[in-house]
């Protein structure tokens, strides 16, 4: 049911639509409804019949919805849920725009949905603009929550939240921020912001942070002062404390303010703690959204199991992990995996700390590779992934389906799916690079990164070419499949060419080293960063614009975003006020926020972190914080060495 | 004020308005009136949007949510950065030292620092509530949940189910 253009609108059946007008009542005056529908248009049985491909009609369960676009266009949205036997058929979405004059639905396409996204819900639905909810909501795709009884096997037993998208016509479970055991509906508080109402919930706890931002609170709703001050009594507050005033206290804090105080705290464990104060301040805390990221922490490699929170500088356990038996931690991958690995041991797994997941990862690659070829020169390379560190410097865990790996010092990726591989299978690039220039073996072409961006995995070359693979499904309805492949490597951008080396750039090259490093933006951005470091034979060192020096070494970066269409590099001069934080086995971009407290990631600047060992060359174990102002001169290292 | 017609007594409300020294009364929920300077009362947003909507002026504002206590310490804070200028180097260095100050003592009495910072919300004076907020933020950091319940006085009210959840988070993160 609809309220659009002055008419109620409903939808029955397999799609027809009927309008009520409203009118007033004869005595009274007041409105009302008509109880005199008109029929708008009628999907005959025969149509509906091959709507959805033959004999579709009588395999799944179609559910309708009427919403009325930001456009002002009446839309329906049909659920198509096939039944339990109709194995072929893939749940799914279509919607339709009420054409009243032909009298027809007419497809509408995620193009022409534009920016908006369409939220649906039995007892509520709505269109949104994406761009009131700064990236919580995405355009082009239906948000809906009340998937219930015929939810197939596949889909996970607490959710009945997913999203749709349009576009790729894929489906997954639990949108963003979602996440409950009991049914759901949408609710809308007000306009311009958005939380999830929750029928029937099971925990007596408050419900789950809203999925979506609420305006940003500091001014709040000044849009909402009454224009008439005639009697001039002021608003009352938002959140009035009890009438029965015995001295207000901080447990009575009101729970937006809770929220924005604990959302400037930028240390992962002061978020913790705040939760546990009491309950009010809990319910706060659980509320707030947008919540920034909290500052990462700063895993001590080689040694059993501490990290330093940054915006405290403390040293202190890695959580779940118990310190006598600990074994140390090798590398730290993107979204929280770090590698357990032992030289000698049994097995070596890839494990999170925080979710305790596991993953064994195998030990052996499907064919020999060179990768020690900077330490042994030619060889005929080895099947071992000894030393896991070195050999396999990031690790993305794709899907649960899929894990991989960027081989070092070779152009391989390396690839297996869990519980089901024993040996990596290794995917070579070479085959699409050219080869000149590969002077010595040092000099060789090598991968630097690879990065999972827009569901493809794209590896970084040394000569700064940008490869893509696609992850092949078997099984596409889900994106999440057990049997994901790597497709083979195509070229996204191609190396720029480079006239042979001259003597003195030889020389150059032994004082200086390159590494590179893939790193998706805030605004969603694939980007390159170059960082170059020169050492100063002489001991002296020289401050360039965005350079760092200490020591006699001098630091540079340079940002580049990736032009997937025109397929070059293009230089970037700003940040736009984003902290990143680079090392080679995961680097992430984080939005930087005024309230973080740590006068390092104040202000504009954009901030470098990076494993740097003065002393060139692989040395793992001694960490630098490096904060660069890519636009200032002023540059400075900070926090040095704390192993 | 200035509801005789006339170009005149337009002009000279203007001028009065854009002076700043129209004096506006603000009562607090015990009844006693404040006398504050219009540039003063600026500082609250919630105060500004009414003055600038073309509100009684004359009457006063009533804060039925303010005590005596609360609005005298907010006051002095809008007469500091209301009434004096912020130019120069000086003039800004004096403004920090004084916000410093004016926090400090707050830190050392949490029941009213709560009272003020629930008055500037109420009142939207962003910078003290900027202020005040990240002086409770300072309080909590590297504070067990406990050392913060010492320090803000609130007593133990979780449930069980709060417990639990809470055991959860700290092994999982």
């Amino acid at each position: 049911m609809a309220f659009h253009d002055g008419k109620v609108y409903t939808v029955a059946g397999r799609g027809d639509l009927f309008a009520h007008e409203i009118t007033t009542h004869r005595k009274t005056k007041q409105p009302m409804v008509s109880d005199l529908a008109t029929q708008i248009f009628q999907v005959g049985l025969f149509e509906s019949f091959f709507l959805d491909g033959t004999y579709a009609a009588v395999r799944c369960k179609r559910l309708h919805y009427l919403v009325v676009s930001q456009q002002s266009k009446l839309w329906m949205v049909r659920w198509i849920i096939p039944y339990e036997y109709a194995h072929d058929m893939k749940m799914g979405f279509r919607v339709f725009e009420a054409d009243m004059e032909t009298r027809k639905w007419t497809d509408v396409d995620a193009e022409s949905l534009g920016d908006e996204a369409i939220f649906v819900s039995t007892s509520c639905s709505m269109a949104v603009r994406v761009s009131s909810y700064g990236g919580y909501v995405e355009a082009g795709k239906i948000y809906f929550a009340d998937y219930g009884a015929e939810r197939r096997q596949e889909w996970p037993a607490d959710s009945t939240c997913g999203v749709y998208d349009l576009r790729s016509k894929t489906i997954s479970p639990g949108g963003p921020h979602i996440s409950h055991r009991s049914s759901a509906t949408w609710f809308f508080p007000s306009r311009g912001a958005m939380g999830l109402c929750f029928g029937i919930d099971t925990r007596s706890s408050p419900p789950p942070s809203p999925p979506h931002p609420r305006p940003p609170p500091p001014p709040p709703g000044w849009s909402d002062l009454p224009t008439n001050v005639a009697d001039a009594v002021l608003p009352s507050p938002q959140h009035p404390r009890p009438p029965p005033p015995p001295p207000p206290c901080w447990s009575d804090l009101p729970t937006d303010l809770a929220g924005m105080i604990f959302s400037s705290l930028p240390s992962h464990s002061d978020r913790l703690s705040f939760r546990a104060v009491c309950g009010q301040w809990r319910v706060g805390a659980l509320r707030q959204h947008p919540l920034p990221p909290p500052l990462p922490w700063l895993l001590i490699l080689h040694s059993p199991c501490v990290y330093q929170s940054l915006p405290d500088g403390e040293l202190r356990p890695v959580p779940g992990a118990n310190s006598s038996r600990a074994l140390p931690y090798f590398s730290s991958y993107d979204d929280g995996w770090l590698l357990e690995y032992q030289c000698f041991g049994r097995r070596d797994r890839i494990r999170n700390p925080l979710s305790r997941a596991a993953i064994d990862i195998p030990r052996c690659f499907d064919r020999r590779i060179r990768s020690l070829d900077y330490f042994l020169g030619d060889n005929d390379g080895s099947h071992s992934i000894n030393p896991a560190e070195y050999t396999l410097p990031k690790i993305i865990v794709c899907s649960p389906g899929l894990v991989v790996a960027a081989v070092v010092h070779s152009t391989c990726i390396a690839a297996f799916r869990p519980g089901i591989d024993h040996s990596w299978s290794v995917i070579s690039g070479d085959e699409v690079m050219s080869t000149t220039g590969d002077d010595y073996p040092w000099m060789r072409r090598k991968y630097e990164d690879i990065a999972l961006y827009r569901g493809k995995l794209y590896a970084l070359t040394s000569k700064e070419e940008l490869l893509v693979h696609g992850i092949i499904n078997d099984d596409d309805i889900d994106t999440v499949s057990a049997n994901a492949v790597l497709s083979r490597a195509e070229h996204a951008i191609r190396a720029v060419h480079h006239h042979p080396l001259t003597l003195l750039e030889r020389i150059h090259n032994f004082s200086s080293d390159e590494s590179r490093y893939l790193v998706i933006s805030c605004s969603g951005k694939l980007l390159m960063i170059r960082c170059t470091t020169e050492y100063s034979p002489d001991g002296s060192s020289s401050m360039g614009d965005g350079s760092s020096s200490m020591g006699g070494t001098t630091i540079k970066f340079k940002v580049f975003e990736a032009d997937l269409e025109g397929g070059q590099w293009l230089e970037v001069n700003s940040l736009d006020g984003q902290i990143i934080f680079l090392s080679k086995a995961c680097s992430k971009a984080i939005p930087s926020s005024p309230g973080n407290g740590d006068p390092r990631f104040a202000g504009n600047a954009s901030s470098f972190w990076e494993r740097i060992s003065p002393g060139g060359g692989i040395t793992h174990n001694r960490p630098v914080l490096l904060v660069v102002c890519i636009r200032k001169t002023k540059a400075f290292p900070c926090m040095e060495c704390m192993t | 004020m200035a509801t005789g017609s006339g170009a005149a007594a337009a002009a000279a409300d203007a001028e009065e308005k854009e002076s700043g020294s129209r004096m506006i009364t603000l009562t607090s929920n015990e009844g006693k009136a404040f006398v504050v300077t219009e540039a003063s009362a600026r500082q609250s947003a919630t105060i500004r949007s009414m003055v600038d909507d073309g509100g009684c002026v004359d009457k006063g504002f009533p804060l039925p949510n303010v005590d005596s206590k609360t609005l005298a310490r907010v006051i002095q804070y809008c007469d500091e950065h209301g009434n004096k200028e912020a130019h120069t180097v000086d003039e800004r260095a004096a403004l920090a030292k004084f916000d410093k100050d004016f926090i400090a003592e707050l830190d050392a009495d949490k029941a009213f620092l709560y009272d003020v910072t629930m008055a500037a919300n109420y009142l939207h004076i962003q910078g003290l509530f900027a202020l005040t907020t990240q002086c409770i933020a300072d309080t909590i950091k590297g504070k067990t949940p406990e050392e913060i319940r010492t320090a803000f006085g609130i007593e133990y009210d979780l449930t069980a189910q709060d417990e639990e959840e809470i055991k959860e988070e700290d092994t999982h993160a």
